[in-house]
């Protein structure tokens, strides 16, 4: 490849994506909420329209300018030929009385300000709370982040007609409930900042919890978290931002440590096993300056902060080992207020065993196992494998691991438990 | 050197179902062979061709002009290109990295020289 075809590269790196994203936001300023669909479908069209033309003549200068310029014109046609069919949003229809009134208003919508706005609008109404959340998110990675039907079906594991069957329900429920499209008043604008926190986090779970391989579009969908995390921050509208800052800072503290899940056989690596060399130093640096802001902007404590610490106590050590894991203990501590489940309980165990012990550790799992939700959680078996092995009484771990082995869904899990097995049972015959 | 006209054609299932990442790989590995083609002095010409159309026919002095409609597989563009023979051109065609993606076809013929006269 040239270095001018390089170049065009990076430029264009998800263009159509994140331009997408933008066009749809003020379009949906411009048909209102309750024509989402038709916004959408004007962006597809000046898509299709650059890939049929760009192919053969190049790509054009200002290529994001070329798609506005496109949409524009499709949006004032619509406009002007369906002004007595649709309803369309009530400023608008105020300044649309003729023509050339329509175009030169429409100029003004596609200014950098409103862009900004409006795709922070548009992540309010992706978020609605009428709307159900695995529904949210698959209408944000639509319509904010350029994804195609069939690209959330692959990264949902399912298939595309699930995936359009929530999108549309998503879009009858905006029309239904006559939503507007706004940023919520100050007063109700911190419950809804964090129906979008929960959203964004979601939408970055379902990419991290990477089951098979190094899937691109999952890692995608952990950058698209980001990046939507980011424009919110960015934002005047939102004040209060510890919350926000906290969550990007988590976000960014994980996915630092991305490229060391695997070997390169593509079997998972535990942290203690990770090459910690390969952990993306500048992620982790934009990860630890986010959790310095949250400290000067509020005092409230959320569950992103918390777990934002721990990651970051894990990043900034320097092996497993020499981690500070008397500070991850408090923090898991605290983070029992929020949530107890099997996973978190888990892991402060493994933290308890690294300050106390792994007797210590062997005892706290003997008074978590009453949960139901533990004893047939295969984790449960293999951490206190773990534990067994650092005291090596083997023959117990062996049975654990067998335990493990059985409850396990995963088949990448698998082979890690019975690679540990294996050696075990290497360890009780010696 | 002959010259060839090589018709690009795709059913529209084909567009409509692209995502906006693969539409834009397409972008960049076909404009790069097409663009390193008409360097070369291979490609005479290359562009694309609108959607709608007119269809103009007639007999005995009549005529009748229409809408063009395509039925499920459509004409996207045209190559205009040099070969030494239609072995090559279908090489040419064949290098086309559009066809790493889903089905396209390109129909290739020959312009029609005739001895003496063009």
């Amino acid at each position: 490849m040239t270095a001018e075809s390089e170049n065009i590269n990076r430029l264009l790196d998800h263009l159509f994506r994140h331009e997408s994203g933008k066009l749809v936001s003020v379009l949906t300023r411009i048909f209102g909420a309750e024509n989402l669909d038709l916004a959408e479908d004007v962006v597809q069209d000046s898509i299709i329209e650059a890939f049929k033309q760009w192919t053969f003549t190049g790509i054009p200068e200002n290529p994001a300018g070329w798609l506005y310029t496109v949409s524009k014109n499709k949006a004032v046609n619509i406009l002007n030929r369906e002004k007595h069919k649709r309803k369309y949003a009530d400023e608008f229809a105020r300044y649309s009385e003729t023509d050339t009134a329509t175009e030169q208003t429409l100029d003004h919508y596609f200014s950098e300000q409103h862009i900004a706005d409006d795709q922070l609008r548009m992540i309010f109404i992706c978020c609605h709370p009428s709307i159900p959340p695995d529904s949210q998110v698959a209408l944000t990675l639509k319509t904010l982040c350029g994804f195609s039907i069939r690209e959330i079906a692959k990264a949902f594991l399912t298939n595309e007609e699930t995936i359009n069957k929530k999108l549309v329900r998503a879009r009858q429920k905006l029309r239904q409930n006559k939503i507007t499209f706004e940023v919520p008043e100050s007063n109700n604008l911190e419950k809804r900042l964090d129906t979008v926190l929960k959203t964004i986090y979601l939408l970055f779970n379902e990419g991290y919890s990477a089951s098979t391989g190094k899937d691109l579009i999952r890692v995608e969908l952990c950058e698209e978290a980001i990046r939507l995390a980011k424009m919110i921050c960015e934002h005047d509208a939102i004040q209060d931002r510890s919350e926000v800052y906290a969550l990007l800072s988590l976000m960014q503290l994980n996915t630092s440590r991305f490229s060391a899940r695997q070997n390169d056989e593509g079997h998972i690596l535990t942290m203690a096993e990770q090459d910690r060399s390969v952990w993306n130093k500048e992620l982790i640096q934009a990860g630890l300056n986010n959790l310095e802001r949250t400290i000067h902007n509020n005092n409230r404590v959320s569950v992103y902060h918390i777990l934002a610490a721990i990651s970051a106590c894990h990043c900034t050590a320097l092996s497993f080992e020499t981690t500070d894991w008397k500070s991850i203990l408090s923090l898991y501590d605290s983070l029992l207020q929020f949530d107890n489940s099997p996973v978190v309980l888990l892991n402060r165990a493994v933290a308890l065993s690294k300050v106390y012990g792994a007797e210590k550790g062997i005892s706290e799992l003997e008074l978590i196992k009453v949960t139901p939700s533990i004893r047939y959680y295969h984790l449960f078996y293999s951490t206190q494998a773990q534990f067994y092995i650092e005291l090596n009484n083997f023959s117990k771990a062996a049975d654990c691991l067998e335990k493990a082995i059985q409850l396990s869904t995963l088949p990448s899990e698998k082979i890690l438990l019975k690679e540990r097995l294996k050696t075990c049972a290497e360890k009780i015959v010696a | 050197m002959k010259e060839f006209m090589l018709f690009i054609i795709s059913e529209d299932n084909n567009i409509e179902k692209a995502s906006a990442e693969e539409m834009q790989q397409h972008i960049r590995k076909v404009g790069d062979y097409i663009k390193k083609n008409v360097k070369e002095g291979r490609f005479l010409g290359a562009q694309p061709l609108e959607k709608n159309g007119v269809r103009v026919s007639g007999s005995k002095g009549n005529t009748f002009d229409g809408p063009f409609i395509e039925t499920k597989e459509i004409i996207l563009g045209y190559y205009h290109i040099l070969a030494k023979d239609m072995e090559e051109a279908v090489e040419i065609a064949k290098a086309d990295p559009r066809f790493e993606e889903e089905k396209w076809s390109i129909v290739i013929r020959p312009v029609l020289k005739v001895e003496g006269i063009n």
